[in-house]
């Protein structure tokens, strides 16, 4: 009975993974909520370098996407390299690089975790049950942010990496396997940074306060000498890798000096903002309950359902039937209930204290969605229910199966709601063919152009470098059908739009029914509001051809440069080198001219002739202009300024990363 | 404040006395385990209240099973 118990557990992991996850292992269309579809046509346009200016940022007129610039580089290297080399489409390429690995990491690092903190290889498959499959990270995934996921997925093994390196350097395994161990962590961190600032800053709290335990329990066996080793070892070295492997945004970014949360607006930085994101009660953090679950409709809470009250129950249960109290299985009882209070956010008891933080500790800003901190909770709970179950079955022997098993009959039940309410990522979707005709159209179109959604896109709205879409909500801030269609029948409304190269002016069909909401429900009556009033607009023409997608077209866009109050095209030409860097070569230019660059306005965009440096000046109160050095035919360059930091410390990421990854290779082999 | 926080309190104190984390897991997981049948009958505001506490019962426990804590704790059995 014994050595089958594993495979019960075993079969009951794989049990959950396939019925959960089974839309995950067909090649059907994967979309929802933050994860869109990507057309196969666009894949390939993007350079493997990372550009510190995304044309397509929060689908405005572009901006600085320096702090997103790792997610986004493996974004756009993951998909171009695998498309051009093996021809994959997108249906490939995100479940070998996104769903796959969070699924399989998941499982694998949490495992080890529980193995190393439990010493017992059962006991370690129920944490992987509790950590890959709790209602928490299967809302984040079912809901697109695989980000997120994939931080989450790491993180176990992160803490396992660290302990390791303490353990290695108290129990004197020798400089090399302490070097080896430390520089590991330091990788393993930066991956995680890749992925997730928020998660990495949780996992920095959670790694400084575990080893500043661990070693207050271990304190005997420590000189002041090991101690500087130490706190070299497991703070400065790993971190200090980290920090250089990330030096290609991290060092631009601090140079620039934007807060893009405060270029993002009020909703992500004002105290009101965390009060309305703060959704999960007390009961739901300490119950490991995500608030949404399980439509994980945004803003929708639940009545709690109490049979998750239980999980608490268990999860403490270890400091009612323990005799002696495991410290290193302590730490994560505070951990747990640190969680717990985060989690919450705003909400009582002792609210304000979160508001507090959010005010005044650096980067807490980042935190308006309190469920953040839920990736605590479930850490901690994926090692204390394993361990209290096995504390409670070393006292009552003959329980113990009963224990195990009932508790699997248990997490089954309290995520019955998965197999049947939570869609998402989870279910497959179908891309209506107007959106397929679109991006045809587009795909044959070789020349730059804009496409604005009314009012915003779907989904499938086909997207890339040579035609960037913009919601019009977030680039104008307008979102209601009457204030849009105020802002469209403004005199110099055209005129904006031709100037922002904008052609083709759309209502989406709304398919999967998360853009025309009313009560959180799909409301026709509001895509009709959308569609009669553009067919309204004088200068749109309808395009045909479309059944529900509405498509206009607008008479005369601009160019991506043109020259301001001149009709002539000829006069510029532009080639794009990155999206950070154009060359423009401009004929019969007077003194009087002005080129207009219809990317957002930032005054670190400059015109580069000759060596010398022209500063941008805002146009039209949403792009850049910039005046002309002389009269005649030239060549010049528009760039991006931070640009340069980031290919300089490119070098230096890159160089550190691959002299960490020999010496790790060295000492294992040595 | 109501009659269920000054009971609160009261046994909050009683148990800060006594300094057993058994204790304090006990009476916690006693919260939750009557926050159930009213979370399930729809009341709210005492069921919340008794998750507050049992989460507060939680933290104490935790605490006092620090190690510190086993000198100075009421009542320990003597060898």
């Amino acid at each position: 009975m014994r050595k089958y118990r594993h495979f019960f557990l075993l079969f009951i992991l794989f049990f959950f993974i396939f019925f959960i996850f089974h839309n995950w292992f067909t090649l059907n269309n994967l979309s929802y909520g933050d994860w869109s579809y990507r057309f196969s046509e666009s894949l390939g346009e993007n350079p493997y370098i990372p550009y510190a200016w995304d044309p397509l940022f929060n689908q405005e007129f572009g901006n600085n996407n320096i702090f997103l610039l790792p997610l986004n580089t493996y974004f756009v290297n993951t998909a171009r390299l695998v498309h051009t080399i093996l021809g994959a489409d997108w249906n490939i390429i995100e479940r070998l690089f996104y769903f796959y690995p969070f699924l399989i990491i998941s499982i694998l690092s949490s495992y080890f975790l529980g193995r190393k903190l439990l010493n017992n290889s059962y006991y370690a498959l129920l944490s992987s049950i509790i950590y890959t499959c709790n209602t928490y990270i299967i809302l984040v995934v079912s809901g697109g942010q695989m980000g997120i996921g994939l931080a989450y997925a790491i993180a176990p093994l992160l803490i396992y990496s660290f302990r390791s390196t303490v353990d290695s350097i108290i129990e004197n395994k020798g400089w090399k396997k302490n070097i080896q161990r430390s520089l590991i962590s330091g990788i393993l961190f930066s991956i995680i940074l890749i992925f997730d600032l928020r998660i990495s800053y949780i996992l920095t709290a959670i790694i400084f306060f575990y080893c500043a335990f661990l070693t207050i329990f271990y304190i005997k066996l420590i000189t002041l000498k090991r101690f500087i080793y130490l706190l070299f070892l497991v703070y400065i070295l790993p971190f200090g890798v980290a920090f250089l492997i990330h030096s290609f945004w991290i060092v631009p970014y601090l140079i620039v000096g934007e807060n893009p949360l405060t270029e993002l607006g009020q909703i992500y930085t004002s105290i009101g903002a965390v009060r309305f994101f703060s959704f999960a009660f007390f009961e739901n953090s300490l119950s490991l309950l995500h608030p949404n679950y399980p439509e994980n409709i945004f803003g929708k809470v639940y009545f709690m359902r109490a049979e998750f009250l239980l999980i608490p129950v268990i999860a403490f249960s270890f400091l009612i039937f323990s005799k002696r109290y495991d410290k290193k299985i302590l730490f994560f009882s505070f951990l747990a209930i640190a969680g717990i209070f985060l989690g919450k956010g705003a909400n009582q008891p002792f609210g304000e204290f979160y508001i507090f933080l959010f005010s005044k500790i650096p980067f807490f800003q980042m935190f308006r969605d309190s469920t953040k901190w839920f990736i605590v909770i479930a850490l901690s709970y994926s090692i204390l229910i394993p361990f209290s179950l096995s504390v409670i079955a070393g006292r009552y022997k003959k329980l113990t199966y009963i224990l195990s098993f009932g508790f699997v009959i248990f997490w089954i039940f309290t995520l019955r709601l998965v197999f049947t309410d939570v869609k998402g990522t989870l279910i497959p979707v179908t891309i209506p063919q107007d959106y397929i005709r679109l991006k045809n159209i587009l795909v044959h179109d070789k020349k730059y152009a804009r496409t604005l959604w009314l009012p915003r896109s779907s989904k499938f709205g086909y997207y890339s470098l040579t035609h960037p879409k913009v919601h019009f909500s977030d680039a104008f801030h307008v979102s209601s059908a009457s204030s849009v269609f105020t802002f469209l029948n403004k005199e110099k409304s055209e005129t904006l739009l031709e100037e922002a190269a904008i052609k083709y002016v759309i209502v989406p069909y709304d398919s999967l029914g998360e853009i025309f909401l009313k009560d959180r429900k799909y409301n026709p009556s509001e895509f009709q509001e959308f569609a009669s009033s553009a067919a309204r607009i004088s200068y749109l023409t309808p395009v045909s051809g479309f059944s529900k997608l509405k498509v206009f077209e607008v008479k005369s866009p601009r160019d991506h440069f043109f020259l301001a109050g001149s009709k002539e095209k000829d006069r510029v030409n532009w080639k794009m080198v990155t999206p950070s860097e154009y060359l423009i070569t401009v004929n019969n230019i007077t003194t009087e001219d002005k080129l207009v660059f219809s990317e957002s306005y930032n005054k670190n965009w400059k015109l580069i002739y000759n060596d010398k440096e022209y500063n941008s000046f805002r146009y039209d109160s949403y792009f850049n202009s910039f005046e002309m050095p002389k009269k005649g035919a030239y060549t010049v360059k528009v760039f991006y300024k931070p640009q340069e930091f980031v290919n300089k410390f490119l070098v230096i990421s890159l160089v550190v990363f691959l002299v960490n990854i020999i010496i790790i290779i060295v000492f294992s082999v040595l | 404040m109501k009659f269920q926080d000054i009971f609160f309190i009261v046994i909050f104190l009683f148990l800060v006395f006594r300094r057993s984390p058994k204790l304090c897991a006990a009476v916690g997981s006693i919260c939750l385990f009557v926050s159930i049948p009213l979370f399930a009958f729809w009341v709210f505001f005492t069921a919340q209240r008794l998750v507050y506490y049992g989460g507060a019962f939680y933290l104490l426990g935790t605490v006092f099973s620090l190690p510190i804590f086993d000198r100075t704790r009421y009542n320990k059995k003597k060898k």
